[in-house]
């Protein structure tokens, strides 16, 4: 288990640096760069943007507008503040999340979706081993969570709501909910390994 | 540099993009300031990230296409460079970027509240300076943020900073108050409230510089008829204590 875990570790890291290193050339220009890089993320940002938006379409115009984000912003990358993947799909998040909340604005509603029905089931998954891998590394760890810290953490990113939205969810007060998403995050970043160079 | 629990306690929420504006607006002034918050929202924003890795799923074919055709159509930003303020203020070139990047999110967050705030409608001058207060509070190094749910719906956060003699409010997401009739705001000492401004009629959230704060207990919002009352009229929606954590 350790020794896989490990093994995991140094699989993410090679991802890692190409990642980081693609990103870099396509602050240059290079065209073919960004679709390696493209090729390297856009199941997870597509992915994230119809966990999120949930509508297959929409999510491809967010998925699509975010890869143009990623093309057209490259140079503002600054790997001392963390990877590329993570610096694509933090833009992929707030793009999603902002989808979400425009539509909630301008239909003037509430979205009422139970919680459970965020963890919706995982359909055309890619099936490559190191999905697989990543995925379970990420599952195991959300396991090692409090059930309030892992309820608020997914309903927060994959279900799009502001901490006051999952704090009525979840029926708890303001002040426990932010704690669980920050103690929550601490707890999964030790599990992952995160380490940010700055 | 001054931080409170509370300012700390954002930064889970932060990295889940689990803020509203304002709340988003007043920690990212904050951050900036803070060396420590910027390393655990870094880490936190990566953790975050790794959520993705969750969430495989196979795009249309024809979406490479699209967007190959889209990035060929579409220049590229040229490398950010920070205003000069900003760089005398930062230490290591490095920092740069990202001191940039904090200060137009801050600044793009509050276009966005004073567009809530009504500003559009003063001068853009009167407006420009306001902002430009309301930026220097969020980022002064003793800013305390301190932040109450409105019965009824919204919320309200204060980011005070004592040396300032002054406060930021920030409310948002409030219900309409009804017709003929706005929220107003009260600078509460003990038990005496000392009205601090009133919202325009129907308006649901505003952002308030307000001076004069330093032994004021807490802040208190009602809903009282659009011209305003000399003293609270209705039960107090929400009250925010400003002492310090």
């Amino acid at each position: 288990m350790e020794r896989r875990l490990f093994l995991l570790r140094g699989d993410e890291r090679r991802e890692g640096v190409d990642a980081n290193e693609l990103l870099r050339a396509v602050a240059l220009g290079d065209e073919a760069a960004f679709g390696r890089l493209y090729d390297l993320v856009a199941a997870r940002v597509y992915g994230l943007a119809k966990r999120i938006v949930r509508d297959p379409a929409q999510a491809e115009e967010v998925a699509q507008e975010v890869m143009v984000e990623v093309w057209r912003t490259a140079s503002r990358f600054d790997p001392s503040k963390g990877s590329a993947t993570a610096w694509v799909f933090t833009i992929a998040h707030r793009r999603s999340v902002d989808r979400v909340r425009s539509e909630q604005a301008s239909a003037d509603r509430v979205r009422r979706i139970a919680p459970e029905s965020v963890e919706t089931p995982y359909d055309e998954v890619a099936d490559e081993a190191e999905a697989r891998l990543e995925r379970q590394q990420v599952r195991r760890c959300l396991q090692h969570l409090t059930g309030l810290q892992r309820e608020a953490i997914m309903l927060a990113y994959y279900g799009g709501y502001t901490y006051s939205e999952v704090s009525r969810l979840l029926n708890a007060a303001l002040p426990t909910i932010k704690t669980r998403m920050r103690d929550g995050l601490i707890r999964l970043r030790d599990c992952l390994g995160v380490e940010v160079a700055a | 540099m001054t931080t409170t629990p509370d300012v700390h306690s954002l930064a889970g929420a932060f990295a889940l993009d689990a803020l509203d504006p304002p709340e988003r607006a007043a920690f990212s002034g904050h951050v900036a300031t803070c060396e420590a918050c910027r390393i655990e929202v870094a880490e936190l924003r990566e953790t975050a990230a790794r959520l993705a890795d969750d969430t495989w799923a196979t795009p249309p074919a024809r979406m490479r296409e699209a967007v190959m055709a889209r990035i060929r159509a579409t220049r590229q930003e040229a490398p950010s460079r920070a205003p000069a303020h900003e760089r005398s203020r930062a230490p290591r070139p490095r920092r740069q970027s990202w001191r940039h990047r904090t200060g137009i999110l801050v600044a793009a967050s509050f276009l966005a509240v004073a567009g809530v705030a009504g500003y559009m409608g003063v001068q853009a001058q009167q407006a420009k300076s306001e902002q430009a207060r309301i930026e220097a509070l969020l980022a002064a190094p003793d800013a305390a943020m301190h932040t109450t749910s409105l019965q009824g719906g919204g919320h309200v956060t204060v980011v005070t900073s004592q040396a300032r003699n002054a406060a930021v409010v920030l409310m948002s997401e409030a219900p309409p108050p009804g017709s003929d009739r706005a929220y107003q705001l009260w600078l509460i000492r003990g038990s005496t409230p000392q009205s601090a401004g009133v919202l325009a009629a129907g308006q649901t959230g505003a952002t308030r510089y307000l001076t004069g704060v330093s032994g004021v207990d807490s802040l208190g919002v009602t809903n009282e008829p659009a011209t305003g009352s000399a003293q609270p009229t209705t039960p107090i929606l929400g009250q925010v204590s400003l002492q310090p954590a």
